[in-house]
């Protein structure tokens, strides 16, 4: 009978084993180790945790993230997620798939041009995968089963550290853990808190719009060699379309959702929205802050891409629309991340709006006038221009990330107000613009909806009308990014904002609410 | 006898004074009796008299030029062309006013500065051309009093190498006007010129003088076309230095490059990244750093002369070719250097001029010709490069096709009407070619027929 061993051995290695792990993931334990002889300070990334890239695959366990929930788990307590993510992000989330895409056609062409292999170059992989800056931390990384073809995993977004994953994920620390304050489970374990919709936003736009000091910056060099246009970025679209692996707090038991901290009649998507805007403005400004500081000209990425990159047409709607104050022929910059600034003003206390919507429109027009003086723009006019707006920016955001800022009232006020905020009726937005407007309209209007507003008929049209004509929907992992994309950059180059003013124009709720 | 005495002396007395006065002073003395200064532009209807320049007689004959002008000649609908839709959308791009009264618009649809306003409703009447007619209006047809050479304002157009320039100023361009970036824009159409095409479409008022000319050159196309390119480019240098130079002026200038560097619609798969990689590839093997993105000038005025340059006077290959190469890698950076770059073109224009005026009297017999055409349909790289060097080859196998004709000795099918016809098909259906993306061209296809040039017997 030799592999068969006696029960009772088994047992016993299973508890030596349980104890040891509990002791190992135990949150006093892992604090006492860290005040014996690791006390590190906080430093830049705000957390004194250890970094360590767990695999997907570790949260892939059934009866962890893998799907079949525990029956059990935290005494007297409901689970707090769905315990199906690790499963979704698998099978269904593109982000998964963030690596390979280096390995396909476009990358396999960029790296001919750009001359450097995409599979393992900073300024790739920092997007689209994990990368690390310490050696040390990617040895044991690999020791715990890290691997890079994972992409943009669980832990690249929740916290790449050791302590919050024994902390959370055994049942014995998990008790104690839970209750913690959310900033004191970033600070001290290393989790991040991504229930914070400024936290959550500027971890997204980190990569979907640019972070200079993480190295992510998609340059103009990478979109001649091929890389795909980084299209505008609306936190709470992107977010729904991943698809989001996890449920609102409205949609969870009511005492979980009262443990996470909802407020009866708060509106998350709204204010994923509007902080989100605030964020994605920050980033880009902040972008073109650091590269006009360190370089005499401004990379091309942060211009208008199809002010250039459109086939010439004699009845050009460009030439209609006019330049406004610019002056013609002058490159733009990328006009579509102040756009849903002007909507996020106006979740503002009112006695503040008109102050801070002229301020925003000065601020804004320092940085446009900047890429306006000169062909390609004035770099250090633009620098210091940029860095201004990316503060009122900062401080918008900090603002509207109060929870329950924005009531039901405020949030159809906003939709019923929509012409005026965008212009519509005056205005010929571009591709992006229209986007921007468009996606943040259908979330606001779909969580009203969800959340029991009666249904407008007229907004509803328009929606449906605009999300045909504009192609809202993003592309999903079924059909592949690279099948998508050739439509996507005809649509662009098409693209003719005369044939959609008055959808967009049509945006609007109408003045009784429910 | 005696009663003829009085109206014999007063006839003789009548015709003495007449003679008198016509010596004198010819045409009545203008306001206050002195003559116009000699920059002075008197306007179209000041030529237009029916004993002087309005003969209506047949389209280009002697003594009927501005009958043909304005029956004919595009440059008299110059100035109504700043009413039309296209030019009210330009003025109200550049920030309101009336194009017809934009001096910017009337140094190249009117008659120039400095002009009285009524004046420019003629168009790009006589003077533009000829020069401004004040200082020998009343003497150009009297032999003794008219030295072509001399007389101050009078541009000699029987020399063809000041006819071609003369076009170049509002053509090209000069110091004191230009189609820039801004201006296009805003609505204009870009500038796209070539000698020699638009001198055999232009509907000519002078066709006797062109026949005598012809007839002491038979290689007269060949020689148009090989002097318009060099007289073109020159100008084109020279506009590329002013450009540079005045501090006042946009730089980088984005007209210097080749418009669809940038606006071409993004498609994927991109042909033109496809070229990119595998140039990428061939200059790195060759130790070259490569970039990618970067605009390059345009070929348009230069990309044929690389090929051409061993026609011109000793030493300037060699020169030219660097001084080219220079400008195209300076003009390649994001901040061009102004002064590198004005210093570069003006040696390049003084080069090219040379050039230009030792092709006005070269030897140029048909086996010249053929050897020509062989070398355009052989330029690669700017046919490669776009919808611009694909039409300058076709252009020049064109003016080349017809010198041979001229001279006897005719080249046979070089599959001109295909090239033709691929050009024009590089625009969308139903689009207005100089305002749009040649978006469909393709740029195999006409190198593949431009191979009937390349295998033409000498």
């Amino acid at each position: 009978m030799t592999g068969h061993v006696a029960r009772w051995k088994l047992w016993a290695a299973g508890i030596a084993l349980y104890a040891a792990v509990a002791w190992w993931g135990m949150p006093a334990e892992a604090e006492a180790r860290q005040k014996k002889g690791e006390e590190k300070p906080a430093g830049k990334s705000g957390t004194s945790a250890t970094p360590l890239f767990y695999p997907a695959s570790n949260c892939e366990n059934a009866g962890c993230h893998g799907g079949s929930p525990p029956k059990k788990w935290v005494k007297d307590k409901d689970l707090l997620c769905r315990c199906t993510e690790a499963e979704q992000w698998k099978t269904t989330d593109k982000h998964a798939d963030a690596y390979t895409g280096l390995t396909k056609k476009l990358g396999k062409q960029m790296a001919r041009i750009l001359g450097y292999d995409v599979t393992k170059a900073k300024a790739c992989l920092t997007c689209h995968a994990v990368w690390f800056d310490d050696p040390v931390v990617r040895k044991d990384s690999e020791d715990v089963g890290f691997d890079i073809k994972e992409g943009v995993s669980c832990v690249a977004c929740h916290g790449a550290y050791l302590e919050w994953i024994g902390a959370h994920g055994i049942l014995a620390n998990a008790g104690k853990f839970r209750p913690l304050d959310r900033k004191v489970k970033w600070e001290k374990y290393g989790m991040k808190d991504l229930w914070d919709p400024l936290a959550r936003a500027e971890l997204c736009t980190s990569c979907h719009v640019g972070n200079a000091a993480e190295g992510k910056f998609v340059t103009h060099e990478m979109y001649a060699a091929g890389h795909p246009p980084l299209p505008g970025f609306e936190l709470a679209t992107f977010s729904n379309e991943m698809p989001r692996h996890w449920q609102y707090l409205r949609e969870k038991k009511p005492k979980v959702a009262e443990e996470l901290g909802l407020r009866p009649g708060e509106l998350e998507e709204t204010q994923l929205v509007l902080v989100g805007a605030a964020i994605s403005l920050r980033d880009a400004m902040s972008l073109i802050a650091d590269d006009g500081k360190k370089n005499a000209a401004l990379d091309l990425s942060h211009f208008d891409c199809l002010a250039c990159h459109h086939d010439l047409k004699a009845d050009s709607w460009r030439r209609v629309r006019g330049y406004g104050t610019g002056k013609p022929g002058r490159v733009p910059m990328r006009p579509w991340s102040p756009e849903l600034v002007r909507l996020a003003i106006k979740a503002l206390p009112q006695a503040s709006v008109a102050g801070q919507s002229a301020t925003f429109e000065k601020l804004l027009a320092a940085v446009t006038g900047a890429f306006d003086a000169q062909p390609y723009g004035d770099a250090k006019t633009a620098s210091t221009a940029a860095a201004a707006l990316a503060r009122f920016a900062d401080g918008l955001a900090r603002k509207l990330n109060r929870p329950a800022l924005v009531t039901r009232k405020d949030a159809q006020s906003l939709l019923a107000s929509f012409p005026s905020t965008f212009q519509t009726d005056r205005r010929l937005l571009d591709h992006d613009q229209a986007r921007q407007a468009a996606w943040s309209f259908e979330v606001i209007h779909n969580e009203l909806l969800a959340t029991g507003m009666r249904k407008d008929d007229k907004a509803a049209t328009a929606l449906a009308g605009i999300g045909k004509s504009l192609k809202l929907r993003l592309p999903d992992k079924k059909r592949s990014l690279e099948a998508d994309y050739p439509d996507a950059l005809k649509r662009m180059n098409d693209y003719d904002p005369r044939d959609n003013k008055s959808l967009l124009s049509g945006l609007r709720l109408s003045p009784k609410g429910e | 006898m005696r009663r003829l005495l009085i109206p014999a002396s007063a006839l003789l007395l009548g015709v003495g004074l007449a003679l008198w006065q016509g010596r004198m002073h010819g045409d009545p003395p203008a306001a206050g009796g002195k003559p116009p200064p000699p920059d002075a532009a008197l306007g179209v209807a000041s030529c237009a008299s029916a004993a002087c320049h309005h003969g209506n007689g047949d389209l280009g004959k002697q003594g009927s030029e501005y009958s043909t002008f304005v029956a004919v000649d595009p440059h008299a609908r110059a100035f109504q062309a700043l009413y039309n839709a296209d030019s009210k959308l330009i003025q109200k791009n550049l920030g309101g006013g009336n194009a017809h009264e934009n001096p910017l618009c009337l140094m190249c649809h009117g008659l120039g500065a400095g002009v009285p306003q009524a004046l420019h409703a003629d168009g790009a009447g006589c003077e533009q051309c000829h020069g401004p007619a004040g200082g020998w209006k009343t003497t150009h047809y009297r032999p003794a009093d008219f030295n072509r050479d001399t007389a101050p304002g009078f541009r000699d157009l029987r020399k063809l190498d000041v006819r071609a320039e003369t076009c170049m100023k509002c053509h090209v361009g000069d110091g004191s006007r230009e189609v820039n970036h801004d201006l296009i824009a805003a609505g204009h159409p870009r500038l796209k010129f070539e000698y020699a095409a638009y001198y055999a479409n232009y509907p000519r008022h002078w066709t006797e003088q062109e026949k005598k000319e012809r007839a002491l050159d038979p290689a007269r196309e060949a020689r148009n076309w090989l002097q318009g390119q060099t007289a073109t480019a020159k100008a084109a240098l020279e506009l590329l230095a002013v450009r540079a130079e005045n501090k006042g002026a946009p730089w980088p200038e984005f007209a210097e490059h080749d418009c669809t560097a940038c606006h071409h619609g993004l498609t994927s798969p991109s042909e033109r990244q496809k070229r990119a990689a595998d140039r990428a590839e061939a200059a790195r093997k060759m130790g070259k750093t490569v970039r990618s993105g970067d605009v390059p000038w345009s070929s348009w005025y230069t990309g044929q002369l690389p090929l051409l340059a061993s026609r011109a006077p000793a030493g300037t290959k060699a020169r030219l070719d660097v001084l080219l190469q220079q400008i195209d890698d300076e003009m390649k950076e994001r901040l061009p250097n102004r002064k590198r770059v004005g210093d570069l073109a003006r040696q390049a224009a003084g080069l090219v001029g040379a050039w230009s005026a030792a092709e006005m009297t070269a030897n140029l017999n048909a086996r010249d010709v053929r050897g020509l055409i062989r070398v355009v349909g052989s330029n690669a790289g700017p046919v490669e490069m776009g919808w611009d060097g694909g039409t300058q080859a076709y252009l020049g196998i064109a003016a080349l096709n017809f010198a041979l004709k001229e001279m006897g000795d005719p080249a046979g099918d070089l599959k001109l009407k295909e090239l033709r016809g691929s050009l024009r098909e590089s625009f969308p259906a139903g689009s207005r070619p100089l305002y749009e993306s040649p978006s469909k061209y393709d740029a195999a296809k006409v190198f593949g027929l431009l191979g009937a040039a390349r295998m033409l017997a000498p």
